[in-house]
């Protein structure tokens, strides 16, 4: 008795407290619903009312005619349920008189949607309790894993690969804009030479014009230009390279208008446009960069100063037209019709082929397939055909951020081609047909600290190429590709075997500023490097060290003997070097 | 004698009346309030608000790299740093980090409201808030909308608007094959944008599933939530 007048006493109490817990509510929405139903609301109002009733009317027929459809008891069903068809407004997307009538809007009244005031589910918490008693007995399961905050449509934008030798290291933009993109670079180096060659001249390099002084190695401004679909990139090539680059294409001498005074400060100048096909697809013209041999044009991109001979003496830049396709965000493939090796123009009536294949499977790893076929780069040489395979590879293998030294990576580049027809073999080659190849290979390996302030490389590598179609031709008395020189003949059968290794310090204050401190040794099974007499002939006259004759050409001292420049087998030289990308 | 403590009895009952408070458990349609409605597009088993992740920019030389060039703008992508580009970074000219730090711009979060909008209640409540009508053009499948997208222009019709962002959505269920959808359509509204995903009935979403997950990705805003097919149930019935 004691215990059902306790009970009761708890049930009465509960009702009670329950009741002026809810009282309250229920009373707002009796008072809201008889505000909805008076008859002194405005006739529209009321019109409304009476649509809205019609609706839910509606839609509470379909509901009992849904359940009265199916046989399945009142729970979870694991039949498929199709929507409630939705109301015949419902079909109208847009009210006329909104603010942008040129594009589909919805009514603004939809502002009341409590979008703000709804507690946010973030998606590491656990989904709300359900609150019905029809609760399964599971429980709800755990929220969805948020998504990584990466971009999986962009290609390679799923990941940071600003890692990665050839690439920039910036995240951020100065003076970026809607149609114009600015780019501006500058290089510029001080080489210590332990030869100190008398005329400051360094040979066998495009990284590196001359030694002793400070040069300008290259200033690029320009950018991207971009409208919608249309592209276009522009970058101007001042200081050394704009000397030491055409000099090694003889393709301009062919035919007329000086092409190599035409291009030579520009490092890149393409149209192109864009497509959003799978993940992008871009047709391009122009001149742009091979990325043969891995490391890029412009040093402040890659991990060292001075790129081993697999990279320096293959091509910076093509000109022609390629095709970017992104099947999926890891991929591209880059089919290129190009003129040729290196070259502003065609050196004979061949075009060359090609293309590169980009994977980043992963967001520590990279790989690079290279191919370059058909094409006719001998002056004067229409049968002999070069071939050309270049392979990368990068590998990102130490990452932490917690650590002085908190990021490793490496670097592998191999690299085979040859040249074929108008008397030269590729391989097993014989003294009528020598064999005309390059083989190289090359490795480099990085490690960052504190934060990127601090960078260190350590890498070289090797190359055979006999023949010498690939090695670099030393300015001899002012020697071009074009000009040759007998005191370095280039020619079927001429050996050239080389090794090279650097050692690179960099402290990067800020993503845009490089200081670096390299050490660089060469060496050659020929005499190919500038020792101290340097390679530039004493002029007769004045007896200062210029150019005499014709480029190239054989130079004789006052006494009548021929001069001879001074090429040793090895070099030993540090670079500093500046350099700035904004 | 088991007794029952006075206190447990009270709590008992108020969190009963508590629990049966869900106007779409309890209450027939005609007898909603708004208050009611708009939780139920607000917070409810088809209506769940979430922040999304944000996309780190891509330098331009990133962008050029992956075939693009200039940072991409339109719906996803307006609206996400504070209104601001997120350059220029004149402090990074001097100091900070030497490089490989993701950025992100000045980001604020993003919170979005996925609203299953093909489902019964969800519409009813609509209704009864005199709220937008449905954003949904079709009645082919379930249609799940985001509101809450960063102000953009949309460009074109709702479809074409919507059609890159087809491929970048889908709905995962345990043990079955990914849904894409059939149709997104993209809405501009007075200060933000609606997406809304169409998925096809050959989703088979059941009772027996217990979870569906959406994942959307529009623009640099990455969205993940999960529905619960379990909890998503009008009149004792699912309703999706």
């Amino acid at each position: 008795m004691h215990v059902m007048r306790i009970k009761n006493r708890g049930l009465i109490s509960a009702a009670v407290f329950a009741g002026l817990l809810v009282g309250p509510s229920l009373g707002v929405q009796n008072k809201l619903f008889a505000q909805e139903a008076s008859p002194a609301a405005s006739p529209d109002v009321t019109k409304e009312l009476d649509a809205m009733k019609k609706r839910i009317e509606q839609l509470e027929a379909e509901a009992k005619a849904r359940e009265a459809s199916t046989s399945k008891p009142a729970v979870p069903t694991p039949a498929v349920v199709t929507p409630v068809a939705p109301a015949p407004a419902a079909l109208t997307p847009a009210a006329p008189g909104v603010l942008r009538p040129d594009f589909p809007t919805l009514n603004p009244s939809s502002l009341s949607r409590p979008t703000e005031a709804a507690p946010v589910d973030i998606a590491t918490t656990t989904p709300l309790p359900d609150p019905t008693a029809q609760a399964p007995a599971t429980p709800p399961p755990a929220a969805a894993p948020a998504p990584p905050p990466v971009d999986l449509q962009t290609p390679f934008a799923y990941a940071d690969f600003t890692w990665m030798n050839a690439v920039p290291r910036n995240q951020d933009e100065v003076l970026d804009s809607k149609y114009f993109s600015p780019e501006i670079r500058t290089d510029v180096n001080y080489i210590y030479d332990y030869w100190h060659p008398a005329d400051h001249t360094l040979a066998g390099t495009t990284e590196g014009e001359r030694t002793g002084e400070f040069v300008i190695q290259q200033a690029n401004v320009g950018g991207d230009f971009h409208a919608g679909a249309m592209q276009m990139r522009f970058l101007t090539q001042i200081g050394a390279t704009s000397t030491a680059v055409p000099r090694n294409d003889a393709s301009y001498s062919v035919g007329q208008w000086q092409l190599n005074d035409a291009y030579r400060y520009i490092t890149e100048a393409y149209a192109g446009y864009h497509m959003d096909k799978a993940h992008g697809l871009n047709f391009q013209a122009g001149i742009f960069m091979s990325f043969i041999g891995l490391f890029s044009f412009y040093s402040f991109d890659n991990w060292g100063y001075q790129p081993s001979y697999v990279s320096s003496n293959t091509p910076w830049f093509f000109s022609g037209f390629r095709i970017q396709y992104f099947p999926t965000n890891k991929l591209k493939i880059e089919p290129w019709y190009i003129n040729g090796w290196q070259s502003y123009a065609k050196y004979n009536g061949h075009p060359g082929f090609g293309g590169q294949i980009l994977w980043r499977p992963t967001a520590n790893t990279d790989f690079v397939w290279n191919h370059y076929f058909l094409g006719t780069d001998t002056l004067g040489n229409p049968l002999r055909r070069r071939y050309h395979a270049d392979y990368s590879q990068e590998w990102k293998y130490y990452d932490n951020p917690k650590k002085l030294m908190h990021r490793m990576g490496v670097t592998f580049t191999e690299d085979f081609g040859c040249e074929s027809g108008g008397g030269v073999v590729c391989i097993h080659g014989n003294a009528n047909t020598p064999a005309q190849n390059f083989t190289g290979v090359m490795a480099y390996n990085r490690l960052w600290f504190d934060h990127d302030k601090f960078g260190f490389t350590v890498g070289g590598g090797v190359v055979d190429n006999p023949g010498r179609y690939l090695v670099l031709l030393p300015p001899i008395n002012g020697a071009t590709a074009t000009s040759g020189t007998p005191y370095f003949p280039e020619a079927p059968g001429l050996p050239f075997r080389a090794y090279d290794f650097q050692v690179t310090f960099d402290y990067m204050p800020s993503q845009f500023v490089t200081w670096r401190a390299e050490f660089t040794q060469r060496g050659a099974d020929v005499p190919y490097f500038v020792g101290p007499g340097g390679i530039t002939p004493p002029n007769p006259a004045t007896g200062s060290l210029t150019n005499v004759g014709t480029p190239g050409s054989i130079a004789y001292l006052p006494s009548g003997a021929i001069w001879q420049p001074d090429l040793r087998k090895e070099e030993r030289r540090w670079i500093f070097a500046l350099m700035v990308k904004l | 004698m088991y007794r029952i403590p006075q206190s447990g009895l009270i709590l008992f009952s108020v969190a009963a009346l508590m629990a049966a408070d869900a106007s779409w458990q309890t209450k027939p349609i005609a007898n909603w309030t708004v208050d009611d409605a708009h939780q139920i597009l607000s917070d409810s088993p088809w209506a769940k608000a979430t922040i999304a992740a944000v996309a780190p920019m891509q330098s331009e030389a990133q962008r050029r790299e992956g075939g693009n060039m200039g940072q991409p703008r339109g719906v996803g992508y307006d609206g996400i740093n504070n209104g601001k580009a997120a350059m220029p970074n004149l402090q990074s000219l001097y100091g900070g980090p030497g490089g490989n730090v993701h950025r992100t711009g000045q980001t604020k979060d993003i919170k979005v409201q996925l609203v299953w909008e093909s489902a019964m209640p969800v519409r009813a409540a609509e209704l009864k808030a005199h709220d937008i009508e449905p954003p949904t053009l079709s009645e082919d499948g379930y249609s799940i909308a985001v509101y809450g997208v960063p102000f953009a222009e949309v460009k074109g019709d709702p479809k074409t608007a919507g059609e890159p962002m087809k491929k970048m959505a889908v709905l995962r269920r345990e043990g079955k094959k990914d849904v894409k959808p059939s149709s997104v359509e993209v809405f501009q509204r007075d200060n933000d944008v609606v997406v809304v995903y169409l998925f096809p009935f050959s989703a088979e979403i059941t009772g027996k599933d217990s979870r569906v997950d959406f994942f959307a990705q529009i623009g640099r805003l990455l969205i993940s939530q999960v529905f619960t097919p379990q909890q998503m149930l009008f009149q004792g019935k699912l309703a999706l």
